[in-house]
């Protein structure tokens, strides 16, 4: 992970697939509206269907980032070197802020399609779980001083709840229904929604946005590591 | 043998020093109680206890529970000093000490949660039909919610902090079992159970096996210093 960190090819790429989905996002007309590449126009949705290309993202890199902080703190337990703690603070940070900004696209997209900034949605509810298991994460390292003890509690707390919280998002939305499309009769985005134009830009987005959050973790990771190196010095 | 032996030996020694110091339970009773008492006044005066739903019943019954819980588990941990510490850390194996801790704390948030459950029905009525799941539906909430905060007790304590921060930890991952447990529990109120009975019954085992399982794995590297 550290050498696929400094490497920058994966860097262009996000750049590249970034600038794609995001300029082709907002330029591809609606059905309808001109013949050619079109986007599905859909009743409620109208032109927020463009939303998909930010809103969905957002939840693939958060448990992409979670998936590697979790890995990391099973790597510390089994071998105590400080640069897995490192890592698996810093992805944990960013996912909490991709976390974040998922629930922002996804509540001014319910604004508009459903209403209501906020639903009683098991989708909803399982992200909000989900902030509150990392901030509370994040809150734990700081309330430790030793940096071992921090590490080892840390990484201990982080395995625990990612599986807690893997079981709960499995089996919190069998027992309510979700607005979601793929949920309570809702149809999937898969079946019509996500028609192949709109494929054209979701793939390379979550890509792309994937990328971008862990070269974000990897420069977040390498300042992490000076601030503690800075802080050895200073005592 | 000798494994159930030892966590038999702790659970007994956890009792006799419970009982040592008078004030120990007898506080948790008193935080339960005043408690109660405290849900019972507020709705008196928002004159919503005459209509007071089932639901709501169960709702207050398992916040209240959920609260004692964290707190019982939180002082089983910060109340052993780090000596006594070291000295189970020769004694027992990790494995034996979150177990017997578990059960230890189980049977306290058992006893409290039955006594909270006398005091709701004193002051706020009586919804319960069905005794057999009522008694179910306590025991397996009162046992994930040990084997939960035990694990994430120790956490708090080790970490030097308060009992906040167990609440912190610990509450965002009890929400699945508190809102199954509810569920549950809110069939002993009718005669017939509904047909999703079995399955949430599943849920819940579920949510109980998982991070018992999880405990036993993580538990050693978390007493170690």
């Amino acid at each position: 992970m550290e050498k696929f960190l400094k490497q920058t090819w994966w860097k262009i790429l996000a750049i590249v697939f970034l600038l794609y989905a995001l300029i082709g996002g907002l330029l591809v007309p609606l059905a309808g509206t001109s013949s050619g590449l079109a986007f599905p126009n859909m009743p409620i949705l109208n032109e927020s269907i463009r939303n998909l290309l930010y809103h969905v993202p957002m939840w693939f890199s958060m448990v992409a980032l979670l998936l590697v902080s979790f890995i990391y703190s099973i790597q510390y337990l089994s071998n105590a070197n400080s640069t897995f703690d490192n890592y698996a603070n810093s992805f944990a940070q960013v996912g909490v802020f991709f976390g974040a900004l998922g629930i922002f696209t996804g509540m001014l997209w319910a604004k508009s399609t459903w209403g209501a900034f906020w639903t009683n949605d098991p989708k909803l509810n399982g992200a909000a779980i989900g902030m509150l298991i990392y901030i509370a994460y994040l809150i734990l390292r700081s309330t430790i001083e030793d940096e071992l003890k921090r590490a080892k509690i840390a990484a201990s707390y982080n395995i625990f709840a990612f599986i807690m919280y893997l079981a709960f998002i499995f089996v919190i939305p069998r027992l309510t229904d979700s607005l979601h499309p793929g949920n309570g009769g809702n149809p999937a985005f898969s079946s019509y929604d996500l028609d192949n134009t709109l494929r054209l830009f979701f793939y390379p987005a979550t890509i792309g946005w994937i990328l971008l959050s862990f070269w974000i973790a990897g420069v977040l990771s390498r300042t992490n590591a000076l601030n503690i190196k800075i802080d050895e010095k200073g005592e | 043998m000798k494994f159930l032996n030892g966590i038999l030996a702790y659970v007994l020694l956890e009792f006799k020093l419970e009982f040592r110091s008078k004030f120990a339970l007898a506080s948790l009773l008193m935080y339960v109680l005043s408690t109660i008492y405290l849900v019972y006044f507020s709705l008196e005066y928002q004159a919503l206890k005459a209509d007071l739903l089932p639901a709501l019943w169960a709702v207050f019954f398992w916040l209240i529970t959920l609260f004692t819980t964290v707190n019982a588990t939180f002082r089983s941990f910060s109340k052993e000093g780090s000596s006594r510490m070291l000295f189970y850390y020769t004694l027992l194996d990790a494995k034996t000490f979150v177990l017997a801790k578990i059960f230890f704390n189980a049977i306290v948030s058992w006893v409290l949660s039955v006594v909270s459950a006398l005091m709701f029905i004193v002051v706020l009525g009586n919804p319960i039909q069905n005794l057999g799941i009522f008694f179910l539906s306590l025991s397996i909430g009162t046992l994930g919610y040990s084997i939960l905060f035990t694990y994430i007790s120790a956490i708090a304590a080790r970490s030097g902090a308060n009992a906040s921060l167990s609440v912190i930890l610990g509450f965002p991952l009890a929400i699945p079992l508190l809102t199954i447990i509810v569920k549950l529990f809110g069939e002993s109120f009718k005669t017939i159970p509904s047909s999703n009975f079995d399955n949430n019954l599943w849920i819940a085992l579920a949510f109980n096996f998982i991070p018992m399982l999880l405990s036993l794995v993580l538990f050693p590297y978390i007493w170690r210093d």
